[in-house]
C-alpha cells in the first residue's frame, strides 16, 4: 500500500489539473470543477490497488468525473424545482468577446451529453471510440452527440459557418 | 477555420487562465475519501454503544455514575519545550530538508510525503492514523495554500517565515475558533507551511525557484493532538536547510523591475473560502518583458461604492508582493505544474452576511496608480445563503502577503 500511495501521488500530480480543466469546461465554474476533480481523485484513490494496474488509470478517473457530473446535473434539476432564485453570475468566466463569447455561451447551453462529448473530443482530443467508452454509449451514439452538438454551435455562429460541412463523422479513430 | 478548429481553440482558451485551487487539492481529496468510512464507522459505534447502554441499564438500573462525564479532549495544556537532542533525523536531499522526530516514532511514506507516527498508531495504514505528522517539501510559494485568515505568522529558529493554520473540522465555519482550543471537542487539524526559499531541487521533477515545506497533522484525534503538541512544535522547529537558501522573495542581486515590465491582473476574480462569510479577491503580477529583475510591489485595496470609499474595518488594506520576473510569472509556473507564486496577491473580504458590501467595488491600486477592480456580488447571493449566522458583525478586509 505504501508503494501504491507513492504511485498515486505521481498520478495525482499528473492528472488532477487536467481533470479540473475538463470539469470547468463541463460546468463553467472553477469551484464545481475542483469539487468534481477532487471527488474523482478521492474515488480513484479508494480503488487504486485495482486501478493502478489499468493501461490508462486516467481514463478511470475521468469516467468517475463524468459520472459524478451527470449525477450532479440530476440533483441540480431537482433543486431547481424547489429553488427559484437564479444562479448568481459570480464565477470566474473566460474573458471572451465577440463571436468567441457567442460560441462559449452556446457551448454552455448545449445539452450535457453533447457538451461532454465535445469536450472529450475536442479538448482532450480523444478518438470517437474512446469518447464512446467514456460516455458509456455505442460509438455511433458518440458520433451523433458530437455531430449534433457541432451543428447547434454552427447554427449559433450564423452565416459564417452555415455552409460548412461537418467532418466529425469522418474522423473516427483519428 | 473550421467549426471544429474553432471549438478546439475556444476550449483551450477557456482554461488558459486557470485560477489557483483553494486549499491544497491533494489533501482535500484525501480527506474527502475518509468521510464515507468515518460515517459508516460512527454509525456502527453508535449502534454498539446503544446496545451496551441498553444492556447496562437492564442489568444495573440503580447504579449511580462513578466518574466524570466523558470528554473528547485532554485538559488544556501549554506547549512545553521538548529537546530534540538525540532524536533521529529525516533528510530529504532533493528538497534541501532535514528535521528531527521523536525516538520510537515510525517514519514511513505517506500520501503527502512522509508520515511520522507515534508508536501507538504505528500499525495503522498510511494516511489513516488517528495521529500522524505529514512532512512534505514542494515547489511553490508557502503562502496562499490555506485560508490564511485563520493562521498565524512566525519564524523558525533558522529564520524561515511560516504560516500556521489550525482547524476544527467538526465545528461549523460560523462557530469560529473555540474559546478553549485545548478542550474543544472534535478533531483537530493544523499545518505549518514554511518558506523554504529559492533553490534548485533535484529528483524526478527538478525545479528552480521558490519552495515550501509543509508539516501538518490532519484530522487528528483530539486527545492525541493535545498530547503531542510539544512534539509537533519540536519537529517543526528542528527543520533546517542542508544548504542555505535565500527567502523566496529575495532579490537574488537583480535590478529592480521597471514599470513597463509588469502589469496587474486578476484573471481569477473572486473565490470562496471554507468560511461562508469570507471571499477572496485574488490576482497576480504578469510579466510583460525585459531583462530579469526583482519586483517589490506594495498594493492597496479600498472598498468603494459609487466612487466613494466605504468605512470598512481594515480598509484601505495593504499587501506587498515580492519576487522575480520572469521566474515567478504564473503562466510560466503553471506550465511546470507549480501553482503558487510569490507574485500572487490576495485580499480577504469578510461580510458576515450583513449585505453592507453587496455590490460594492474592490479596487486594488499599485504605487504608480495602476489599478484592477472587482465588483462584489449583489444581495441575491447573500440572501440565498442558508449558513449565515452572524448578522451584525462588522465587515472587514485584509491583505496578503
Amino acid at each position: 500500500m505504501v508503494g501504491d500511495d507513492r504511485e498515486f501521488l505521481d498520478f495525482f500530480a499528473d492528472e488532477f489539473w487536467s481533470l479540473r480543466r475538463v470539469g470547468f469546461l463541463l460546468t463553467g465554474d472553477w469551484g464545481e470543477a475542483e469539487e468534481l476533480a477532487q471527488e474523482a481523485m478521492a474515488r480513484t484513490f479508494a480503488a487504486w490497488p485495482r486501478v493502478r494496474g489499468y493501461d490508462h488509470p486516467a481514463a478511470f478517473a475521468r469516467r468517475v468525473l463524468l459520472n459524478r457530473h451527470r449525477s450532479l446535473l440530476r440533483r441540480a434539476l431537482v433543486e431547481a424545482r424547489h429553488l427559484l432564485a437564479s444562479r448568481p453570475e459570480e464565477h470566474h468566466q473566460p474573458d471572451f468577446g465577440g463571436d468567441d463569447l457567442v460560441l462559449w455561451q452556446a457551448l454552455r447551453r448545449l445539452p450535457a451529453r453533447q457538451r461532454t462529448a465535445i469536450v472529450l473530443r475536442y479538448y482532450l482530443d480523444l478518438p470517437e471510440a474512446e469518447v464512446a467508452r467514456q460516455l458509456g454509449v455505442p460509438v455511433g451514439t458518440a458520433k451523433s452527440l458530437v455531430h449534433r452538438g457541432l451543428a447547434r454551435l454552427r447554427t449559433r455562429l450564423g452565416a459564417e459557418y452555415a455552409g460548412e460541412r461537418l467532418t466529425s463523422n469522418t474522423e473516427a479513430g483519428r | 477555420m473550421t467549426i471544429e478548429d474553432r471549438v478546439r481553440r475556444l476550449l483551450a482558451d477557456a482554461v488558459a487562465h486557470e485560477p489557483p485551487p483553494r486549499g491544497a487539492p491533494l489533501e482535500r481529496a484525501l480527506r474527502r475519501r475518509r468521510t464515507g468510512p468515518t460515517i459508516a464507522g460512527a454509525i456502527v459505534v453508535l449502534v454498539v454503544l446503544a446496545l451496551v447502554v441498553a444492556l447496562a441499564s437492564v442489568r444495573r438500573p440503580d447504579r449511580p455514575p462513578t466518574g466524570p462525564p466523558a470528554t473528547t479532549a485532554a485538559p488544556a495544556t501549554t506547549v512545553a519545550a521538548v529537546s530534540t537532542a538525540g532524536w533521529p533525523a529525516y533528510v530529504d536531499r532533493a528538497r534541501n530538508l532535514r528535521l528531527r522526530y521523536p525516538p520510537g516514532w515510525k517514519l514511513r511514506p505517506g500520501p503527502l510525503g512522509v508520515e511520522l507516527v507515534p508508536p501507538e498508531y504505528a500499525s495503522s495504514r498510511p494516511g489513516r492514523a488517528k495521529y500522524a505528522v505529514g512532512v512534505a517539501a514542494f515547489p511553490g510559494f508557502y503562502l496562499s495554500t490555506y485560508d490564511w485568515r485563520e493562521g498565524t505568522r512566525g519564524r523558525l529558529p533558522g529564520g524561515q517565515a511560516y504560516l500556521q493554520v489550525v482547524g476544527y473540522p467538526d465545528l461549523a465555519p460560523w462557530e469560529g475558533p473555540p474559546a478553549s482550543p485545548a478542550t474543544a471537542p472534535g478533531r483537530r487539524f493544523t499545518a505549518y507551511v514554511v518558506d523554504w526559499g529559492r533553490f534548485c531541487s533535484t529528483g524526478p521533477k527538478p525545479f528552480c525557484g521558490a519552495h515550501a515545506v509543509r508539516v501538518a497533522v490532519y484530522d487528528a484525534n483530539a486527545r492525541a493532538f493535545e498530547r503531542y503538541r510539544p512534539h509537533l512544535d519540536a519537529i517543526v522547529r528542528s527543520a533546517s536547510q542542508l544548504r542555505a537558501a535565500p527567502p523566496s522573495t529575495d532579490g537574488a542581486g537583480r535590478p529592480a523591475c521597471r514599470p513597463d515590465q509588469w502589469r496587474l491582473a486578476s484573471p481569477f476574480g473572486l473565490s470562496g473560502s471554507s468560511a461562508p462569510h469570507r471571499i477572496f479577491f485574488t490576482g497576480i503580477v504578469r510579466y510583460r518583458g525585459g531583462p530579469a529583475c526583482h519586483l517589490r510591489l506594495p498594493l492597496r485595496m479600498t472598498v468603494e461604492r459609487d466612487g466613494r470609499a466605504l468605512p470598512v474595518t481594515g480598509s484601505p488594506s495593504t499587501a506587498t508582493v515580492e519576487g522575480l520576473l520572469p521566474d515567478d510569472d504564473q503562466r510560466r509556473l503553471a506550465r511546470l505544474g507549480v501553482h503558487d507564486t510569490p507574485l500572487m496577491w490576495e485580499f480577504a473580504v469578510e461580510e458576515w452576511c450583513n449585505r453592507d458590501l453587496a455590490g460594492a467595488t474592490l479596487r486594488v491600486t499599485a504605487e504608480d496608480g495602476r489599478q484592477v477592480e472587482q465588483a462584489l456580488p449583489g444581495p441575491s447571493r447573500l440572501q440565498r445563503r442558508q449558513d449565515c449566522r452572524d448578522r451584525g458583525r462588522p465587515a472587514a478586509v485584509a491583505g496578503l502577503p
